[in-house]
């Protein structure tokens, strides 16, 4: 074996070498990286296919991974069933799909064909695939053996929190492996092929050299390089979304990492061990023959099905029937036509799906009160660093990196110094306890003396439920906590009304200040959950929005702010006061975070109004959690009592249906019911004399939206691939990088299940994220023209986008240019949008 | 003072006839709510609450029960003659106490944490089917009764670590699993005939007082006590029979929660119930402190390379069972039974609450720990931790010199308080404030424990015989190994024996798969339900109906 891979060393030329190093590239640009669960936003599992148009898209990953991005056919049938397609909307999407329906019964027809149609993507076949047809069901299969193998591997060599006994590393990634590797006899055990560790002592000392080496062993050709890379990556998903992750912290700060790279190496060497030497030549030329079949296949599927798959065909109807649905009521608004009187309350929200209905709940207390929508780390580029600690964590959307630092502190530093000293204290007490907790040799004697006060936890925990200690209280009491605000570190005057301005004219914010203005952040409430983080605020990476909107709140209280303010032109009122708030998306409560200075029967009004709306929105919400029936207050309790349930793994379903992101003044919504499924942006275009806020809209809070979106949808369509599967089952890896679902295995990435379905049925339904916006089409054009990844999604369909057009009052949609002549500048076509009949 | 004080129309027999009635019936009511939720909508709560109920029930039966045995003391009540006996002393009602206690959690846990999953009841049906023998396994009197209920938990648990049939990694742990719990039967029972042949009797007061009173021992009971013990360190997951009780978090976390606090401990329950027999062969107390102690600290040492929260609990309760039994083996029962009740308790809440992990790494996070010990201990600590140990010895009354294994076990205390008083020594400027909190708890824990030794030998009394000088020798000798090696691999992680040991304790000492291996070589199962898939059409069914 030794030899052979010499030889074949010898072969690979300096023209295939740059090839490899091409398609290595190219398959690890495929990756998109996944957040740790502390901080775990929303991300785009195909972000690295939005280059090519969602169908095409489709295809490639169906090949690559064996699942479509589309729902199965039985699915929407239902749907349709259901009355969640109608036939006028599968009419146009069908003549989107160039196919006439002028004759009536081409729709039936259409709809005829699906019924049978139920054809499944080839997936690439792997070495480890042709092996495993080979063997019987009496042995785990090679893919298992393998995952397993790289999962324990990758997550020994990534964990930085779990093992109290981590020796640091010395070598790479992959040297690590084939050190190890070489000596571990189990995977022969395991699978019955005797030899693996020999062969793997055998192999090139670096990841380079290994692929390389490995490529011309395996006899591939150059066409079929990347795909293959890819197919590897995707087979160990999960570690590969984590060194992407890596490579994108790296690459943010302007450095490189090539763990993926190493991943993919460890992969491929896989394959090579895996063939013992006396079936090696019949495996490699069953495997040619299995890949040229596949080919046929997928060639043959490509030109008859491509473009008018008709699992997009639904996909697309679905998605116009509810488009109709919000068209309709956007024309239907009474747009005011004097100025408003100046409101009584003002208060700004994230644009988060959840806030919608809490501020429809809002504005029903009172017709004076106006709501604002804006990405929820309020346009604050900061990091947060917590009190005495040492390591500052982002609050702000994953897309950009931190450029100011928020701390905490006390009315003054002696004061900060006092209750840090304590905190640090207190949290060094418990870390000495958590040693003697987790040493091997302390926790005989631990269990045994302390074991029996679990009995108090256990009834507790069932009684009365479990409140997640935030790392923003911990080690610091009720009346400490009240005592500090958070607010920016070594900031200049005039960077803070700088600052503040910005943020102001991004909100549309510029007049008509109410004496009060809440900045409401959001934050979930559950217990026992380690996706917790996913149902925090993605604008904030992943956290409460509390930090950012109490930072702002402060900022713009401070008197020499508002004088700068003034020189600029934004006069804010000597009465009006900010307030920060945090809105409970689980029980849907906003603490107020309470200014001293803030006018008291105007906020003691305040708390009034957002009583009653936290009651109209749980009354809203009740029926899908099974409590009806109940008064405001046990309902209140009981929404109470779900958020503390640590045995609840389904605490909110806040995100789920997401589906429409609306930037436009309120005026055009406020008398629409979104049903929690849309995210709203305020923007006034009149103020925005040169597209500034359009272009930050289109090219920051739309893209989280989107990754949102993206998420949901990829998790719903295959839960096993994008989505991390059962929750019962999940184990938390490193104490904070990602979950096995069970013992081992590849690292989960996405959703548990239970955030998507209720048992009975999906909560969530997949539909591409469209985007409405008021301003003139050719602003919008002018922005997709100039920013790259923004045209891709549009022009790649991975979300609609859709101007209302002020002063026609009429809702145009951008259709995709001819894809023959994508490349050239043409002008987008804006198509008017007509009302079907629904 | 006399029941009869407040209820005077009640003999106290006739409260033992009542508790015990009330026993035996116990676990035949969770027959109810299994056959409810086997037939009923699995999204219906009535067996559920039914459950519940019944737990807090067996709860409160239990502490009934508590009065009558503090007041009459222990006895074996035979309410009728066609009824089994059962046993009222400490053990029968402190397993229950911890039994009942477990089910009510688990069952009000599972029932919100399992909702929406199409298996909810076949779920509960199982669960309940196996919490009723392990009720009954701990009041019986008849050893036979106890066997077979040992094995009918065992096989109404293999349907919960199966719960989820097409995870082929699911089936081949409780394959392992199946395959080790039927060796152990194969002893059990062949232990209990042995029994009977030599004692003429099945009934394990009999048994007791039978072996207390001088009945000759010949080598029918030795070979007896051996195989108790073996069946023990089969069934209480002892290296290098350990593999199924890692893997199988491929269940719900209750299972292992289940799992891990209440059938795992039971082989010892089962010894310290057949304490007597156990001291009639020293062979088998020293294969029991050999097996403990390797277990104990080599499960301990690859514990602290886990990478995952589920897995990391399981090899720490390999680990703890492994010192329970090596505490069964120096007679130390009063403990071995608080460390079965503190370790029960204490892994049921670290597997139910496992998803808490998150929030707890970040905030340990905020302040980065100082884990690392240093090699050699400061004498100051050395003095500190001497002072303290004897200091709280001296109150609660510990005397080594008097009970030998206290000696090992001393010690075992003494390396659980020694990185409090240590970390002074570590950490480079820590207020004196952290210093003096530090040597307090550090000395509560200490007197702590001597306060549950006092209690505790009052419930359970230790050995007789005071172990052998191998045994304590061994038992100490690995602790101690545990000790130092620990504090080589931490204090220098890069250094040349952590570099060398730890890939080896990574892989958990390669023992698992060659005992998989030769499992499945010995006995083949199928690892998958469906048809073979082939490789072309890999797209799983995506309703994931039965996942849900």
């Amino acid at each position: 074996m030794n030899a052979a891979v010499q030889s074949c060393a010898f072969a690979s030329s300096g023209e295939q070498h740059n090839a490899i190093h091409h398609a290595v590239q190219a398959a690890c640009r495929r990756i998109a990286p996944t957040w740790p669960l502390d901080r775990f936003i929303a991300v785009n599992p195909w972000w690295g296919f939005v280059d090519q148009p969602v169908q095409v898209a489709s295809d490639s990953i169906g090949h690559l991974c064996g699942s479509p991005l589309t729902m199965p056919m039985d699915w929407y049938l239902n749907q349709y069933e259901q009355g969640h397609i109608t036939d006028e909307a599968l009419g146009v999407a069908l003549r989107r799909h160039g196919i006439d329906t002028g004759i009536d019964n081409r729709i039936d027809k259409f709809k005829q064909t699906c019924v049978k149609n139920s054809s499944q993507p080839v997936r690439l076949a792997l070495l480890t695939d042709v092996l495993d047809e080979q063997r019987d069901l009496l042995q785990p299969t090679c893919q298992d053996v393998v995952t397993h193998a790289i999962g324990q591997h990758c997550a020994s060599w990534f964990d930085q929190h779990q093992a109290s006994w981590r020796p640091t590393h010395n070598t790479s990634l992959y040297a690590a492996w084939r050190d190890i590797a070489s000596h571990d006899n189990a995977p022969s055990l395991s699978t019955g092929i005797s030899g693996i560790a020999s062969r793997i002592a055998a192999l090139p000392q670096t990841h380079d050299e290994l692929i390389g080496v490995v490529c011309a062993a395996l006899k591939l050709t150059q066409e079929e390089y990347e795909n293959y890379f890819s197919a590897l990556l995707f087979s160990v998903n999960g570690w590969a979304a984590w060194c992407a992750y890596l490579r994108w912290q790296a690459e943010q700060q302007g450095q490189t990492d090539d763990h993926l790279e190493q991943l993919l190496a460890i992969r491929l060497a896989w394959e090579w061990v895996l063939m013992e030497d006396k079936t090696s030549e019949a495996l490699l030329g069953e495997w040619l023959l299995t890949r040229q079949k596949q080919r046929n296949v997928t060639d043959k599927l490509n030109t008859a099905v491509h473009p008018n798959n008709p699992a997009w065909i639904w996909q697309d109807a679905l998605e116009i029937t509810w488009q109709q649905h919000v068209n309709s009521g956007l024309l239907n608004a009474t747009l005011p036509q004097k100025q408003p009187a100046r409101p009584a309350l003002q208060a700004v929200f994230c644009i988060d799906v959840r806030s919608e209905p809490m501020r429809r709940a809002l504005e029903a207390s009172n017709p004076a009160i106006r709501t604002h929508g804006f990405a929820g780390f309020f346009g604050l580029p900061i990091e947060y660093l917590p009190l005495a600690s040492r390591h500052a964590r982002p609050q702000l959307p994953g897309l950009l990196a931190p450029q100011l630092r928020a701390v905490s502190t006390a009315a003054n530093p002696s004061a900060t110094q006092r209750i840090s000293a304590k905190r640090r204290f207190r949290l060094g007490i418990a870390q000495a306890w958590e040693n003697v907790r987790t040493n091997a040799s302390s926790g005989f004697g631990f269990v045994e003396i302390t074991g029996l006060s679990a009995a108090w936890k256990l009834l507790r925990a069932s009684l009365y439920g479990a409140s997640a200690v935030g790392s923003d209280t911990g080690g610091l009491n009720a009346a400490e906590c009240n005592l500090l605000h958070p607010v920016l570190e070594g900031i200049t005057l005039d960077d803070s009304i700088e600052l503040a301005a910005r943020v102001l004219h991004a909100m549309s914010l510029q007049n008509d200040f109410a004496p009060l203005v809440l900045l409401v952040g959001h934050g979930s409430q559950s217990a026992n959950n380690s996706h917790a983080a996913g149902l925090d605020c993605g604008a904030c990476c992943g956290q409460t929005g509390e930090i950012n909107a109490r930072v702002l709140a402060n900022l713009l209280n401070k008197p020499e702010v508002r004088a700068g303010l003034r020189v600029k032109g934004i006069a804010l009122p000597h009465d009006t006061r900010f307030v920060a708030g945090l809105h409970n998306t689980t029980t849907d409560d906003i603490r107020l975070f309470e200014s001293p200075l803030a006018n008291g029967t105007e906020l003691t009004q305040a708390r009034d109004w957002i009583v009653q709306a936290s009651q109209r929105i749980r009354a809203e919400r009740a029926p899908s959690l099974n409590l009806v029936g109940k008064t405001p207050a046990a309902l209140a309790a009981a929404f109470q009592q779900r958020a503390m349930d640590w045995s609840q793994t389904r605490p909110e379903w806040g995100l789920a249906n997401n589906a429409a992101f609306i930037a436009a003044p309120r005026e055009r919504t406020r008398h629409m019911n979104l049903q929690g499924r849309s995210f709203l942006h305020d923007y006034n275009y009149a103020n925005d004399v040169n597209h500034s806020v359009l272009e930050l809209i289109l090219t920051a809070p739309v893209i989280v939206a989107h990754w949102i979106n993206m998420q949901y949808f990829a998790s719903t369509i295959d839960n096993r691939r994008w989505g991390s599967g059962n929750k019962v089952l999940h184990n938390v890896v490193g104490g904070n990088i990602g979950v096995f679902e069970g013992n081992g295995g590849d690292l989960r990435i996405g959703l548990p299940l239970q955030s998507l379905h209720n048992g009975e049925n999906w909560v969530h339904t997949p539909l591409r994220l469209s985007v409405w916006i008021e301003a003139p089409r050719d602003a919008i054009s002018d922005v997709v023209r100039r920013h790259e990844k923004l045209r891709q999604l549009v022009h790649g369909q991975w979300l609609y986008l859709f101007c209302i057009e002020p002063d026609s009052n009429r809702i145009f949609r951008y259709a995709v240019p001819d894809t023959n002549q994508q490349h050239q500048q043409n002008q987008p076509a804006w198509v008017s949008e007509t009302l079907l009949s629904i | 003072m006399s029941f009869n004080f407040f209820i005077f129309a009640i003999a106290p027999s006739d409260w033992q006839t009542l508790s015990a009635l009330l026993l035996l019936l116990l676990p035949c009511s969770l027959l109810l709510p299994a056959w409810l939720a086997g037939r009923r909508h699995p999204q219906s709560d009535h067996a559920w609450r039914f459950a519940q109920a019944i737990t807090l029930f067996a709860l409160l039966t239990t502490l009934l029960s508590m009065f009558v045995v503090g007041n009459d003391g222990p006895v074996t009540v035979v309410s009728a003659a066609w009824l089994p006996a059962v046993r009222l002393d400490t053990l029968t009602l402190a397993m229950l106490a911890l039994t009942s206690f477990l089910g009510w959690v688990i069952v009000r846990y599972s029932r919100n944490y399992l909702a929406g999953d199409r298996g909810r009841g076949r779920y509960l049906s199982w669960l309940c089917l196996t919490l009723a023998p392990v009720w009954w396994l701990v009041m019986l009197n008849n050893l036979l009764l106890v066997c077979l209920c040992w094995t009918a938990t065992g096989f109404a648990l293999h349907n919960l670590l199966t719960f989820y049939h097409t995870r082929p990694a699911a089936i081949l742990a409780a394959h392992k699993k199946f395959l080790i719990s039927r060796a152990a039967d194969l002893m059990t029972l062949t232990a209990t005939l042995l029994v009977y042949l030599n004692l003429n009797t099945l009934q394990i007061d009999r048994i007791t007082q039978a072996l207390a009173t001088g009945h000759p021992v010949n080598g029918g009971i030795e070979l007896a006590a051996l195989l108790f013990v073996l069946s023990a360190i089969l069934k209480c997951a002892q290296l290098p029979f350990h593999g199924w009780l890692l893997q199988v978090m491929e269940a719900p976390t209750p299972v292992s929660a289940m799992l891990h606090a209440g059938i795992v401990n039971i082989g010892g329950f089962i010894l310290l119930r057949l304490s007597a027999l156990l001291e009639t062969t020293p062979a088998a107390q020293l294969l029991l402190v050999i097996a403990g102690s390797i277990t104990a600290t080599l499960a301990a040492l690859v514990m602290m390379t886990r990478i995952s929260i589920k897995v990391m609990l399981a090899w720490s309760t390999c680990a703890q069972m492994g010192f329970m039994l090596l505490e069964i083996g120096l007679g130390a029962y009063s403990l071995a039974l608080l460390h079965l009740l503190a370790h029960s308790l204490y892994k049921a809440y670290a597997f139910l609450n496992a998803g808490e992990t998150v929030a707890r790494q970040r905030l340990l996070n905020l302040v980065p720990s100082e884990r690392q010990p240093v090699v050699g201990v400061h004498l100051l600590a050395l003095v500190g931790l001497l002072l303290i140990l004897g200091l709280a010895g001296f109150l609660t009354g510990i005397d080594p010199r008097q009970e030998p294994a206290m000696w090992v076990l001393g010690g075992a205390v003494a390396s659980t308080i020694l990185p409090l008083v240590s970390a002074p020594v570590g950490a480079r400027a820590l207020p004196v404030r952290q210093i003096i909190m530090l040597f307090l708890s550090a000395f509560g824990l200490a007197s702590l424990y001597g306060v549950w030794h006092v209690l505790f030998a009052h419930l359970m009394p230790m050995s007789p015989t005071p172990p052998g000088h191998l045994a304590l020798w061994f038992a100490g000798g690995c602790l101690l190994s545990l000790l130092i090696v620990q504090h080589i691999v931490l204090g220098r992680p890069n250094g040349s024996v952590s570099r060398w040991l730890h890939p080896r304790a990574f892989a958990g000492f390669h023992l698992d798969e060659l005992v998989s291996h030769i499992a499945l070589r010995v006995w083949p199962t199928r690892l998958m339900i469906e048809t073979k898939t082939p490789a072309v059409v890999l797209r799983p069914d995506f309703k994931n109906k039965e996942n849900i």
